[in-house]
């Protein structure tokens, strides 16, 4: 597993006091407040917290789903239009929570895939949906299925081959196992893990399942109330070496079910 | 012995659709007494149509048979449908997988448990309305007053499945079937749910059908644990021996899980074998 790069030079996505809010006046909700971290390239970093607590909308803000927000975005060290442009779209895809909702229910898989390599003028289009296929352990002959005709981990391999497919740079993945099986859940966890290593594409994933992001990050930011509260590396969370008494009792509640031991 | 709260012998599910025949449940025997009882399996394993057939919530067209299926010396196969009507969520309810879905979208959800309270129980508004206050509030909502005005969209996943548990656990019913009550919930308030369904099941001495997919969460929770798979229970096994559990699937599901304490590099995916199918229950009884 490849060591934390917190101090390394070659940062790829960075956060500086960053600040949203929905809603004006009285009735205005601080969803993120002043949170800043740094991912270094090839990282897998995880954010963890309870509903609520901003993380989801950290990933939305930078994917761009987000209008307004204060503080700075950074991709490989450049700030972010506040209207993402292609190119960013083109080095950074998002997976999202819930297969059965995210793939287009009237788009055969063929489609779905070669909708972003024809957005992005990509060549190949055929032989590059078939590796991305064959990547994601599903095989070329699933092309022309349509969602309905796939079960729920397949599905999630479908919307992880179509954020592969034209190679980004960073992953954002928001809660991808949550809806699934724990069989299947291994299933999709053990592809993440396999892709990375294969195409050191950079993980930002979201989750509210300490296990799972331990399982597939390096480290891990713990969220509460909109703030990062501390940022631990995953060998910290496994041995509970935690600061913040929040963090303690959050790592509790996780493993007051989790140890059967 | 006496009767235990909840007989199930034999039962089986089947959907008939044209000319397929879907069996989703294939001669399931088990009792529930005043305990915890945990049913776990993947999807499509029939845990919860399990917990659906005992309140007859199956769909038309489903054929449901069973040696026994009584619930405290009533038979809930030849219960009419009035009988049926006394019986859920006064005397056995349901806590639903998902509360976006149970909840009355055009309803303050106060209402709906006022609505749900005085269904079964002579009391003026006023009594009702304090008694859903108590419970939004055992259910750990931190403004009872504030929620019990909101409407289910206005609440999130987590809120509205404790406003959902609030409102089935009102009536004290004997027997509460949860699927998956907390899968939508943060670990933190997971715990306090469960502690509220916990202190409910042994203060009041009801049974609990806890169906979900969380192996070591039920293992610690439950008294006893039912394995499903493909419609059979393969392994009935005390809550506490469930990690020397005997039968290949349920090591396998345990295996599959990431664990803080094991870090392992690639998780074990399960490897299916057909003769689980036919195979029989691999019973242990507790000590």
């Amino acid at each position: 597993m490849m060591p934390s790069q917190t101090l390394g030079k070659d940062r790829i996505l960075e956060a500086v006091g960053l600040h949203v809010s929905f809603g004006t006046g009285l009735t205005s909700t601080v969803a993120v407040d002043d949170v800043s971290f740094t991912i270094a390239r090839g990282e897998a970093y995880g954010l963890i917290g309870e509903s609520g607590c901003g993380k989801s909308t950290i990933l939305r803000t930078i994917a761009g789903l987000v209008d307004s927000y204060d503080g700075a975005l950074l991709f490989g060290n450049k700030e972010l239009p506040g209207k993402r442009d292609k190119d960013f779209f083109r080095k950074v895809q998002m997976v999202f929570q819930d297969p059965y909702g995210s793939l287009h229910p009237r788009k055969m898989v063929e489609s779905v895939l070669a909708e972003p390599l024809a957005i992005h003028k990509f060549d190949n289009p055929r032989q590059r949906i078939d590796a991305v296929l064959e990547a994601v352990g599903l095989g070329p002959s699933f092309r022309f299925r349509y969602p309905h005709e796939l079960s729920g981990g397949q599905r999630q391999r479908v919307a992880i081959a179509r954020a592969l497919v034209i190679e980004p740079e960073v992953l954002l993945l928001d809660e991808p196992t949550s809806a699934l099986d724990v069989s299947v859940q291994a299933e999709i966890l053990n592809l993440l893990k396999t892709l990375r290593r294969e195409t050191g594409v950079t993980y930002f994933m979201v989750s509210h399942d300490i296990a799972v992001i331990t399982h597939l990050c390096d480290r891990i930011a713990v969220m509460a109330d909109g703030r990062i509260i501390e940022e631990m590396t995953a060998a910290d969370v496994r041995a509970g070496r935690a600061r913040e008494p929040y963090t303690r009792t959050f790592l509790e509640a996780s493993t007051g079910y989790v140890t059967a031991s | 012995m006496a009767e235990p709260l909840l007989r199930v012998d034999d039962l089986n599910i089947s959907f008939h659709g044209g000319r397929s025949v879907t069996h989703a449940v294939r001669g399931v025997s088990f009792d529930i007494d005043r305990e915890k009882v945990g049913i776990v399996g993947e999807s499509g394993s029939g845990k919860s149509q399990t917990g659906r057939a005992l309140l007859r919530l199956t769909p038309k067209g489903a054929r449901i048979t069973a040696k026994a299926l009584s619930f405290d010396g009533i038979d809930l196969l030849a219960a009419s449908e009035p009988d049926m009507r006394k019986i859920r969520g006064k005397r056995i309810s349901m806590i639903l997988q998902d509360p976006k879905f149970s909840l009355n979208p055009l309803m303050r959800v106060g209402q709906q448990i006022v609505e749900a309270y005085r269904v079964h129980t002579p009391s003026s508004k006023a009594e009702a309305r304090d008694k859903a206050m108590a419970m939004l509030e055992a259910v750990n909502i931190r403004n009872p007053r504030r929620v019990f005005e909101l409407l289910p969209h206005e609440v999130s996943g987590g809120m509205g499945q404790r406003i959902m548990i609030a409102m089935m656990l009102i009536l004290e019913p004997d027997l509460i079937i949860a699927d998956e009550p907390t899968s939508a919930l943060d670990v933190t308030v997971r715990r306090q749910v469960l502690t509220i369904l916990d202190e409910l099941v042994t203060r009041r001495g009801a049974g609990l059908m806890f169906i979900s997919h969380d192996l070591n969460m039920v293992a610690d929770f439950c008294d006893r644990v039912l394995v499903m798979y493909a419609g059979r229970i393969v392994e009935d096994i005390p809550a506490r021996d469930l990690k020397h559990a005997e039968h290949p699937y349920t090591r396998a599901l345990l295996d599959s899980l990431p664990r803080l304490d094991r870090p392992v590099d690639m998780l074990t995916v399960p490897k299916r074998d057909p003769a689980w199918l036919t195979s029989p229950t691999i019973r242990r009884a507790s000590a």
